[in-house]
């Protein structure tokens, strides 16, 4: 295992003198003798001193290799110059440079226990140097790791220019992270820009298609009704005053047409509701829960007292702060659902519940009706969804709908838990503060 | 530009490095000496390198360099004050410190040259005077 020591960077001529200083520093910090700490250093030295010279700097890595025994001393020189194409001849000593490389190279691999130099033209050179560790040293540990950092970081600097050295290697060091971190920020920047732009546009066409469609549901229910009462009421006189002539199945068909209207019309008024919702403001009271749902409840006495609903309150909520129409209609549509869907249960119950909550209130209202599957949750909340047939129950789908536009109205939230056969249970939060409108 | 001081000690200049040297440093001290050989006269040079930790190839061939330019001014240079460990080391890798004379300490060096400044004398045929 390798422990990296300390890691420099040579660019400049006092980097390597830099260089040489650490090298000593650390042999001596690792236990070396005066005289290894000699060798060592100028070992750097030599190294460090070709990859300023023919690569322009590299960098310089101190490290322990504690798999060996003792642990060796490791310098690793590398640099991304043009390599070295004649390296068996210089390291043989034959090559006799300008700049005294010849010596450098082949003194430096005598001085040191390991030498190693991995060069290919134009790939950069790697040169690793290793002095075993003086004997009697102790296995290399974490322990150690941190102390030798610590007693490295301790030593003061030898004089000022080696003061300002350090500094300088900081900031070579921070000055790349910072390029790097500054490029990936524009990067991110702009593509923020580019996403911001693309969901303000998205944003306008959706509102502006928002409004026409809500524009365009009030105009049809609106227009669709003046029609509609027209069948209605010739219809209805036809039943009323011409119904002794007509023949069996023209009196079936009446019967048909009659449905058919007032389904339509209640699916219109349904529309008309939901779409009007958007136009109503809240007003806002003390809302008394057990009286609302008292007068539901009252409402549907004959309906409950036929089918022998079991109704269940418990409300640990007197009043709520919120708008009383809205409250309202938001538990009449889950009261008249729960009815609606437990009819086959035997016997139907509904449990109405109220809580406080730290921010908000919760009322649920709970059934032991047909339920649905979980995988339909979100379909359940929509205009005009429905999971069964309309022979199996009444109704145009618009009434859940509408409670969650209620109840998102109030900022407020609805979901619902359930199993099909096994009841379900709708849950609504009111927050007892209410969003700015 | 950092500088290595030199002084002037009777006849002789003394160098004494006390900070580890980076190349430009070395090859600046080169070019000063001549120019101070020059204008002084002087017969020799001192260089005390017993505050230098280590002298690798280039410093060690730069101080030949300078004993063979020096040589050429009519000066002898001697180095002194080596430590143990360097001399070693500089064995180790090599290098041959050829045409520069050394001595243990700056004391023995000022020997040195006052000798060879007078033996060259003798032999030139003495003082004027």
């Amino acid at each position: 295992m390798n422990w990296t020591l300390l890691t420099l960077h040579v660019r400049y001529e006092t980097d390597f003198v830099q260089a040489r200083q650490s090298a000593r520093q650390l042999a001596e910090i690792l236990g070396f003798s005066d005289r290894e700490q000699t060798r060592i250093a100028t070992a750097v030295s030599e190294v460090a001193r070709n990859a300023l010279n023919y690569a322009g700097g590299g960098k310089v890595e101190f490290l322990v290799d504690g798999a060996q025994r003792p642990p060796l001393f490791l310098v690793r020189v590398s640099d991304r110059g043009p390599g070295i194409a004649d390296l068996s001849e210089i390291l043989e000593g034959r090559y006799k440079s300008q700049r005294g490389l010849g010596v450098g190279l082949a003194g430096t691999k005598r001085l040191m226990d390991h030498f190693d130099i991995q060069s290919e033209p134009g790939r950069g050179t790697t040169v690793s140097l290793g002095r075993r560790f003086p004997s009697g040293a102790a296995p290399f540990t974490d322990k150690e790791l941190a102390r030798v950092t610590a007693e490295l970081a301790r030593r003061p600097p030898q004089n000022p220019a080696e003061e300002v050295q350090r500094q300088n290697q900081d900031l070579l060091a921070a000055l790349a992270d910072l390029r790097q971190n500054q490029e990936e920020l524009l990067r991110v920047n702009r593509e923020l820009e580019e996403k911001t732009v693309r969901l303000l546009k998205t944003e306008q066409s959706l509102r502006a298609r928002n409004d026409e469609l809500k524009a365009f549901a009030y105009t049809v229910s609106h227009d669709l009704k003046a029609p509609l009462r027209g069948i209605a009421g010739y219809a209805q006189e036809l039943d009323r005053r011409h119904r002794a002539g007509l023949s069996e199945r023209a009196v079936f068909c009446l019967n048909q047409i009659m449905t058919a209207t007032r389904n339509l019309d209640h699916l219109i008024e349904d529309l008309l509701h939901y779409s009007r919702l958007d136009a109503e403001s809240p007003s806002l009271t003390e809302v008394e829960l057990g009286r609302v749902v008292e007068t539901i409840l009252r409402d549907r006495s004959h309906i409950i007292a036929e089918r022998k609903v079991e109704i269940g309150v418990d409300l640990r909520v007197r009043a709520v702060h919120g708008w009383e129409r809205g409250i309202t209609q938001v538990l009449t549509n889950l009261i008249d659902n729960a009815v609606k869907y437990s009819r086959d249960a035997q016997p139907p119950s509904i449990r109405i519940h109220a809580s406080e909550l730290p921010e908000a209130w919760r009322i649920t209202v709970q059934d032991n009706g047909i339920g649905f599957d979980m995988k339909y949750h979100d379909r359940i909340f929509g205009l005009f969804n429905r999971l069964v047939r309309p022979e199996q129950f009444e109704g145009t789908g618009a009434g859940l709908a509408i409670v969650k536009k209620l109840v998102e109205k109030q900022g407020g939230r609805i979901w619902a838990e359930s199993e099909p056969g096994r009841g379900a249970t709708f849950f609504v939060e009111l927050p007892k503060q209410q969003p700015e409108a | 530009m950092e500088q290595t001081p030199i002084l002037k000690v009777g006849p002789f200049l003394l160098v004494t490095i006390q900070v580890d040297m980076h190349d430009r440093l070395v090859q600046r001290l080169q070019t000063d000496l001549a120019e101070r050989i020059t204008a002084t006269g002087a017969r020799g040079v001192l260089i005390d390198i017993s505050g230098l930790d280590i002298v690798d190839s280039f410093i060690g061939r730069m101080f030949g360099d300078i004993a063979a330019q020096a040589r050429i001014l009519d000066a002898e240079t001697v180095v002194v004050g080596m430590r143990p460990a360097v001399a070693i080391t500089l064995v180790e890798l090599g290098v041959r410190l050829q045409g520069v004379r050394t001595a243990l300490n700056v004391e023995k060096g000022m020997d040195l040259l006052q000798a060879a400044v007078a033996g060259e004398e003798e032999r030139v045929g003495g003082s004027p005077d």
